[in-house]
């Protein structure tokens, strides 16, 4: 046993069959499932822009890197791993390693809050079993059943009735190793009614590994709760498939902030079922790939109540020679009337070799609503260029800069100043290390 | 008056064109395998080489499954239940001349507003009229030929130019472009050619009238379009059919070649029978059109849709020159149990291209109206240009509208922009028009009008006339 395995044994000891015995009825009904779904293929229409031959090519692995993290001590590793976490936050931090909860890195005393699948109490774990996998998931299922079959453990969050918690809760992942390993990583929030929280969830992949992970969230805000979650997602190497789901009650709030900075493969599936009356959804993102990254983020947003609110906004910067695909979609049902939804997708294509694929679309069965999508595809501005060049900037760095912003604008409403100065540092470094085309 | 009387009796408004024309008729019996494409080729007299790309589109056909990514709902189509040709019996020794048209079927055109003689001088409209199956008159020939135009069937042109036909058909929309292109490769009975040659204006507006008369036959006609170097012609198309309870195909294919520096203009009010409030019957009309535009060229689509009991249509333009323009209006009304799957594609191949696209979509009662687009810029498409507006008007709260449009980019420098909104008739807009002393019915039928007026100004002017009409007849007292 070496010690990237050893820093998660401590977990593994844990996985015995008979303990988590009681999830097996969920894991049954994924097998179940698994056997009617196939993996998508490119006929599939939600996962015809990606390419499926890079999800499954097997990579050379990069043993160097690994022998190097093997030959380190476990408290060695998890120094390295606790330079890329947002130090300065004070919130209940939840460090996960591949999926696996790792305590020494985590700070989450006096949090009565959360807890592991395979720690829960009798009541917890027929909460678990009450929600996990019930939330409507418009999308081919094959990978989040893939979850449900075989995660070995997960995290609940579950904020009791009319609580405010002051602390956000700050999940981590960071993923190490190599594919063709597929780490599994499960979440549950279950927020009660009349209760308010904040989650912000970091992807990392501090080495560089390229390994793979597929994550899946469930969020359930009952009536009156309100929940902001903001996503980081900053595993660049990394193959990643999320499916995140969120089903809202009566009067509900739920806020999301996504920031992906580009991922090898990064497949972000959001579905928002709306099932009480004026709940309200606001999801606002950005992403940037470059290189040979690919980013595909679907959205459904089901109304299927009366009165209820929707806004999105999704922003995308696609450069080098990167693939990006966005498919946000509103469903009105026909109960579903004075609907207000709205969602706009904005691109800016960098270069000759990036493509961008978008499809806003609307499917509407209830005539008094009121719902509009625009989607626009460009290049940066030739005007905001020319004025930043007469004030002596090269168009070079007009470009990073205007770049920069555009991706900026959704940074400066995450809600924690700590993640804003975190993200925006990131970003910097990451946009003066590239290496424009220059003139052209 | 109360809402719900409204809008039953808007629904329940009649379909004007759904009288049958009691004339003989010679009909195959129903089916199809490779003998009844022999017949059909020889009862047009067509060469070989007709024959053969038939066959050779049927081959295909037989492969390919049919397309089921629309969003539209309809029993499985038994393609051995359907007669693939039907002609007027005297088609046998064709009309020199009207005066020996079948005075019944001269009759059917005036029903339906269209006297030939007055009414096509007037408008200095040349129509070409395709009875079923076969075309059965074209006038204004002589005219037309004086500047060099040629407007025929495309039966005589197979006959006539086949060099054209053979450089041209299927050029825009290959055989086994999709399921339905492809059986109506195999089986097209007849349609209309036009050839415009370089440097003409075409001296009048061209048109074809299509009407389904029989029962239980399938209409599959061909449209082949080519404008040469810095030609002009604006062309339309009429479609209706009796009102019967059983479902009938329209499976046609239309292609527009304008080379360089020409012009297109291409328009279409389509009013087939939409069949009635509990969607028994109606056309399912399954079209393919496209146009290919070479450098500086410009095609332009119009159309307004109103009949069918299932659209499936989407007319594109390959934008494969530099500069060249394309243009979608469209307006399209989907009520009762209608289902309606619309759009457009502009592929951006060449430099500079520009796009426009303009739908509109009105559903109402039990309609279900889509629009699905593509907006493709290749990596040439170096300065291309898409803009896309489609907005839908929801009448009624059984209704749905739907939009996907897919929009691909692989130039940095091309700039493509989409908007979409779904709203009903406002109740302010209502209002304000009732509170000025216009009845609802009156002030809905104005607001519709308003809605759609981006698109009927890019009809001609006497189909603007009845694209308006029309509408007004459809929408006779919805008040949101």
């Amino acid at each position: 046993m070496n010690n990237l395995n050893a820093i998660t044994t401590d977990f593994t000891a844990k996985q015995q069959p008979d303990k988590n015995a009681w999830l097996q009825t969920i894991r049954d009904a994924a097998s179940e499932r698994l056997t009617s779904l196939q993996l998508p293929t490119k006929k599939t229409e939600d996962w015809k822009y990606l390419k499926l031959e890079k999800l499954l090519a097997s990579e050379p692995i990069d043993t160097e890197s690994i022998k190097d993290l093997e030959a380190k001590s476990v408290n060695d590793i998890n120094q390295l791993l606790a330079q890329s976490l947002i130090s300065s936050l004070d919130a209940y931090r939840l460090v996960f390693v591949n999926g696996v909860f790792v305590s020494e890195l985590s700070q989450h005393n006096n949090n009565p809050y959360s807890v592991l699948f395979s720690e829960a109490s009798a009541a917890q774990q027929e909460l678990i079993v009450a929600h996990l996998d019930t939330s409507h998931n418009y999308y081919h299922d094959y990978f989040s059943s893939l979850n449900s079959e075989q995660f070995e453990d997960g995290l609940l969050i579950h904020i009791p009735m009319d609580c405010h918690v002051e602390k956000p809760f700050y999940i981590v992942n960071l993923t190490l190793g190599e594919q063709p390993k597929t780490h599994m990583m499960r979440v549950l929030v279950v927020a009660e009614t009349g209760s308010n929280a904040t989650i912000i969830e970091h992807e990392d992949a501090p080495l560089k590994h390229t390994g793979m992970v597929n994550t899946v969230i469930e969020c359930f805000v009952n009536d009156q709760a309100k929940i902001t979650h903001s996503r980081i997602q900053l595993d660049e190497s990394v193959t990643s498939i999320c499916s995140h789901r969120v089903q809202q009650g009566r009067d509900s709030i739920y806020q999301q902030h996504q920031i992906s900075l580009g991922a090898k493969l990064k497949r972000n599936d959001l579905t928002v079922s709306l099932q009480g009356e004026h709940a309200k959804t606001d999801i606002r993102a950005s992403f940037y790939a470059r290189d040979q990254q690919t980013i595909d983020n679907h959205t459904c947003l089901e109304h299927i109540v009366p009165n209820c609110t929707s806004n999105e906004v999704f922003r995308g910067l696609v450069d080098n020679e990167a693939n990006a695909v966005f498919n946000g979609r509103i469903h009105i049902h026909p109960d579903a009337q004075k609907t207000l939804a709205e969602l706009s997708n904005k691109n800016l294509l960098l270069s000759d070799l990036a493509t961008i694929n978008t499809k806003p679309e609307l499917e509407i069965y209830a005539d008094d609503v009121r719902c509009s999508h625009g989607a626009t595809v460009g290049q940066i501005d030739s005007e905001a260029l020319f004025y930043l060049q007469s004030r002596g900037i090269s168009k070079v760095e007009a470009k990073r800069l205007l770049s920069m912003a555009f991706i900026a604008e959704i940074v400066g409403q995450l809600t924690e100043k700590s993640v804003q100065e975190f993200v925006t540092q990131r970003l910097s470094s990451l946009f003066s290390s590239l290496q424009y085309e220059g003139e052209k | 008056m109360s809402e719900s009387n409204v809008i039953d009796e808007h629904i329940n408004s009649g379909y004007d064109a759904g009288f049958i024309t009691d004339i003989e008729m010679q009909t195959f019996d129903p089916g199809l395998d490779e003998n009844v494409i022999r017949k059909i080729s020889a009862k047009k007299n067509e060469p070989e080489f007709m024959l053969q790309w038939r066959l050779d589109a049927y081959q295909q056909w037989l492969k390919m499954e049919r397309p089921d990514w629309a969003h539209v709902k309809y029993p499985e189509i038994d393609f051995n239940s359907i007669a693939y040709y039907s002609s007027p019996k005297s088609q046998e020794d064709a009309p020199k001349s009207l005066d020996e048209v079948d005075p019944e079927l001269l009759r059917t055109y005036e029903k339906l507003g269209i006297p030939l003689h007055e009414q096509a001088t007037l408008a200095g409209v040349a129509v070409d009229m395709v009875f079923d199956s076969v075309s059965i008159i074209t006038t204004f020939k002589e005219k037309l030929a004086e500047s060099g135009v040629i407007f025929c069937s495309l039966s005589e042109a197979v006959i006539e130019h086949p060099e054209l036909i053979k450089k041209y058909l299927g050029s825009v929309v290959p055989i086994n472009d999709n399921f339905y292109s492809a059986l109506n490769c195999a089986v097209f009975s007849d349609g209309s050619f036009v050839y415009i040659p370089k440097g003409v204006k075409c001296p009048m507006e061209l048109s074809t009238y299509f009407r389904i008369n029989e029962m239980n036959t399938g209409q599959f006609e061909r449209t082949l379009i080519i404008a040469d170097e810095g030609s002009y012609v604006s062309y339309l198309e009429g479609c209706t059919a009796p009102s019967r309870d059983e479902n009938q195909l329209h499976g046609a294919v239309v292609e527009l070649v304008a080379l360089k520096g020409a012009q297109i203009k291409y328009s279409t009010v389509q009013n087939w029978y939409p069949g009635d409030v509990n969607g028994k019957g109606g056309i399912y009309n399954f079209v393919t059109k496209r146009g290919v535009c070479h450098t500086d060229a410009k095609i332009s689509w119009t159309q307004v849709e109103t009949g069918s009991a299932i659209t499936w249509k989407y007319p594109s333009v390959i934008l494969l020159g530099d500069n060249s323009v394309g243009e979608f209006y469209s307006v399209a009304l989907a009520r009762n149990a209608q289902q309606a799957d619309t759009g457009t594609k502009m592929i951006h191949l060449g430099r500079n291209t520009r796009s426009t696209i303009i739908s509109k979509g009105i559903s109402a009662g039990k309609g279900s109206n889509t629009y699905r687009g593509l907006v493709n810029m290749s990596p040439k498409a170096e300065g291309a240009r898409n803009f896309t507006q489609c907005d839908s008007l929801l009448i009624g709260d059984q209704c749905a509208a739907h939009t996907f449009p897919y929009i691909v980019s692989k130039n940095p420098s091309a700039i493509v922009e989409h908007e979409a909104t779904t709203s009903k008739v406002s109740e302010d807009q209502l209002f304000l028009c009732q509170q000025r002393g216009i009845d609802p019915e009156k002030a809905v039928s104005m607001i519709v009008n308003g809605f759609c007026k981006s698109v009927f100004k890019e009809l001609p002017m006497e189909f603007a006339v009845e694209a308006g009409k029309l509408l007004e007849v459809s929408l006779e007292g919805s008040v949101g």
